[in-house]
């Protein structure tokens, strides 16, 4: 246990207008970091990743769905983790995985699409805020200069990505991730190249959608041929397990394997919104979601860079701590995050939240900001000032 | 730009109403005054569509509905030969606000049935439409309520009718969630995908319901529901959005909400409301909202008369983040910026792409270059710029950039212009690459 964090977390403070500063981007780990965010979309039953079966109230609350004691993975103590995680226990006792517990944030929110706001822009006034790694671009300026500093693995960018000014690109298929003339006629290619580029490059000043398009459209054009010219460079031979997360985190080595100067990552999965038959689903995705990390980490560590990577996993709130009449769980608030990667300090970080003090809809209280998180690895690990993204400094937490 | 032209407006009403017009079907409202033109869309029942119905019998039959390509197919089919544009237009709304998704649901059967749903009841009052979607199998699978028990309510549905399909956030409290998950309580559905209620894991008990208290079942707090002053403007803001574009005034969506409640909640009579109101008509409008993937789809299908769906039309769409009887979540597709990304503009750039380079003998999917310049007496480049310009951005493009497609047009040739189009090779290749160049415009990617 390296923290007990509840007290110490700063009240929730509202961000002021994000302060643009040309920051240095080193952490002790060096300038070329890279930070791998894997959201888990649908609200992800903590209780049952990492699962306190040692603790209070735990089989009591989930007679039907709780993981037998003899089933879970043992890692410390009263903690251990769904038994489908074994190659995440194998990481963890390895010390390459940092969990951090009872992770949430004061006066949450059991919407799907407030909270998960909550955490994409880091601030619990949501709607007038720029999402956190944009602003974490825009304080860096790092987006400005390479367009491939922050890539998005889906087709639809996240608002975590989202900001004034801010262009991320998004890369769902790296195979349609380029713009195709007339096949027929490919004397006309340059031409038609040059004809976009010039389209893109205008001013639709008036037009703020328009101006959009433009934007990202140009910068699409722009990293294409360092895309393609990735693909060309990859030469991994790891077998990735089929699951929607393992064929995104695979293009995400598919792209570093460029050397595109990226330093941030984003992926999703969905399915975790488990208010009924939990159990075999979220089996498939737990386990989906070990063996897709360990297939990526050794691949990451065949291209050499395993000490460059860092893994982090969000989801928008944990469930209920007992289960309802479907064996399923609704929605509640803190859950656990994941911090992994070669370079982590494995361990449990804050104690795990009683599950029997529960606030006033059944829910675990929180112990940890969730923004001690990404402070932690703004500062520790992309070498970022958290103030400059945050708006806020919080307690760094020990795992870089 | 303005829409001073009446073939502009009408063009601009089809994007909105529709999934954009083809030229014949411009021409043809562009002969009703405006008014007209809104009104004999909105009042869609009175329009036959006899041919589409009995093809999609057709489509039907032939494709089955227990596939999801399938019913995404005879879906497109509906958007694209429609005769009331507008009711396909409705179902797509309504699908996207009551957001269901076969990949939990995993019954096309089920999922199908949902839609022609929402189609029936597109335009009727929206208590109506609450309490048929309600009921609806597919809706009670995806939001858990056949497992909503006396014993141990689930509040999924309840929570999101309020948060996302009636009230919005800020508007009830988690007691309210709770009580309403106990009215809804025993609503299941039976194993031939019936609606039914079943008296045993009801909970007839009193609830407390945003703030009266009674034996409440389902149609009840769909009633209070309705009740609340919440209601009104958080649909009519929403279809507003959908249909002018994101930025309405507080006044003017309170006056439509105001005549919403006043028409006992008519879907029609407040969609009608929208489209007669001068802000449909003002600039903010005009090229203001981002297409969605299927109306981006429909709409150059359209444009070059293409009458069949291609089998890879549902996969495109899927790619440009719009996997039709999959929503992302129970939100709904993230509309406006939320298209964009730099991997959909090129998806969508490339659909383009895929579209005007087609060749073959049947015209199934494709433009045919040497019939367009018959058809539209083109004599010269600028002429057929100025032609692909009207047909696919109702011209709104700007002197630099009609320059510009036509310095590629023209691009290798050095003849005299009025020969340009003497060699059928050069004709095929301006008449494709230009269309292509002008459907990648940011201004082709705007409703």
């Amino acid at each position: 246990m390296v923290l007990a964090a509840a007290g110490a977390v700063p009240a929730f403070l509202s961000r002021t207008s994000r302060v643009v500063a040309n920051s240095s981007a080193s952490s002790p780990y060096g300038s070329d970091t890279i930070l791998v965010v894997v959201q888990m979309s649908g609200g992800n039953d903590g209780l049952n990743m990492v699962v306190p079966f040692g603790l209070d109230g735990y089989h009591e609350a989930r007679p039907t769905i709780g993981i037998d004691e003899d089933a879970v993975i043992p890692l410390e103590g009263a903690i251990g983790l769904h038994p489908e995680m074994g190659k995440l226990a194998e990481l963890y006792r390895s010390g390459h995985v940092a969990i951090v517990q009872g992770a949430g944030y004061p006066n949450p929110i059991l919407s799907h699409f407030q909270s998960m706001d909550v955490w994409h822009r880091a601030t619990p006034d949501a709607s007038i805020h720029d999402g956190w790694l944009a602003d974490y671009l825009a304080a860096t300026a790092g987006e400005a200069a390479n367009p491939m500093y922050a890539t998005s693995v889906t087709d639809v960018l996240s608002p975590a990505l989202r900001g004034q000014g801010v262009t991320v690109a998004s890369i769902s298929s790296i195979e349609n991730y380029q713009l195709r003339g007339d096949p027929r006629h490919p004397e006309d290619d340059q031409a038609f190249q040059d004809a976009a580029t010039w389209i893109y490059g205008q001013d639709y000043g008036s037009q703020p959608l328009q101006s959009l398009v433009a934007r990202t459209a140009s910068s699409a054009l722009a990293s294409v041929a360092q895309v393609q010219g990735a693909v060309a460079a990859y030469r991994g031979s790891i077998e990735y397990p089929s699951f929607a997360l393992a064929n995104s985190l695979k293009t995400v080595a598919q792209l570093m394997a460029g050397n595109l100067g990226t330093r941030i990552y984003y992926v999703a999965f969905g399915g975790f919104d488990t208010h009924s038959a939990q159990a075999a689903t979220h089996s498939r995705l737990l386990g989906g979601f070990s063996d897709s990390i360990d297939a990526f980490l050794r691949d990451v560590a065949d291209q050499g860079k395993a000490d460059r990577v860092l893994v982090m996993t969000f989801s928008e709130f944990g469930r209920r701590v007992h289960e309802n009449a479907s064996l399923g769980t609704d929605h509640g608030t803190a859950a656990p995050m994941l911090i992994i990667g070669s370079r982590v300090k494995g361990g449990l970080y804050g104690d795990h939240p009683s599950l029997t003090d529960l606030d006033a809809n059944g829910n675990l209280k929180y112990g940890i900001d969730f923004r001690s998180v990404y402070g932690t690895v703004l500062e520790g690990w992309l070498g970022a000032d958290q103030q400059a993204t945050l708006g806020a400094r919080y307690e760094r937490l020990g795992f870089v | 730009m303005s829409i001073e032209s009446n073939l502009r407006r009408v063009a601009h009403l089809l994007r909105r109403a529709g999934f954009g017009g083809s030229p014949d079907e411009i021409r043809s409202y562009a002969g009703m005054d405006f008014d007209q033109a809104v009104d004999h869309l909105v009042d869609y029942d009175a329009v036959a569509n006899d041919a589409l119905e009995a093809s999609v019998a057709d489509l039907e039959e032939t494709l089955g509905t227990a596939r999801l390509p399938a019913i995404q197919h005879i879906w497109l089919h509906r958007m694209l030969s429609t005769a009331r544009p507008l009711e396909e237009k409705m179902t797509l709304f309504w699908h996207d606000h009551f957001a269901t998704a076969n990949y939990k649901v995993g019954r096309p059967p089920a999922m199908y049935a949902q839609i022609g749903l929402l189609r029936a009841n597109a335009m009727a009052d929206f208590g109506t439409l609450l309490r048929a979607v309600s009921r609806d199998p597919a809706m009670l699978r995806w939001l858990d309520n056949n497992t909503n028990r006396k014993s141990s309510p689930n509040e999924n549905y309840a929570r999101e009718l309020m948060e996302l399909f009636t009230l919005g956030s800020g508007n009830y409290t988690e007691l309210d969630v709770r009580e309403a998950a106990r009215a809804f309580t025993g609503w299941f559905f039976n194993r031939d995908g019936e609606f039914v209620f079943n008296r045993n894991q009801h909970d007839f008990g009193e609830k407390t319901f945003l703030g009266q208290t009674g034996p409440w079942d389902g149609d009840d707090v769909l009633d209070i529901i309705l009740q609340q002053p919440a209601a009104a403007p958080f649909i009519a803001e929403k279809l507003y959005r959908f249909f002018v574009h994101d930025h309405p005034s507080s006044d003017t969506i309170a006056r439509l909400a105001d005549q919403f409640r006043a028409s006992g909640y008519s879907i029609r009579e407040l969609v009608r409301a929208i489209l007669h109101s001068p802000d449909f008509l003002s600039d903010d409008a005009y090229h203001g909202v981002v297409k969605s993937p299927a109306e981006l789809f429909i709409g150059m299908m359209k444009q070059f008369g293409v009458r069949e769906i291609p089998k890879s039309a549902p996969g495109l769409l899927r790619r440009m983040g719009m996997d039709l009887f999959n929503p992302p979540n129970v939100a709904g597709w993230d509309w406006g910026a939320g298209w964009i990304s730099s991997a959909t503009l090129l998806e969508r750039a490339n659909a383009a792409g895929l579209l005007t380079a087609q060749r073959g003998n049947n015209q199934k999917f494709g433009p045919n270059p040497a019939a367009i310049i018959d058809a539209l007496g083109i004599r010269t480049p600028d002429q057929l710029v100025d032609a692909l310009a009207q047909l696919l951005v109702d011209g709104d493009v700007s002197a630099a950039t009609r320059a510009h497609l036509l310095q590629y047009v023209a691009h290798g040739y050095s003849g005299p212009t009025d020969a340009f189009f003497a060699d059928p090779q050069r004709t095929d290749r301006a008449v494709r690459g230009a269309a292509h160049l002008i459907m990648i415009t940011p201004v082709y990617q705007m409703a």
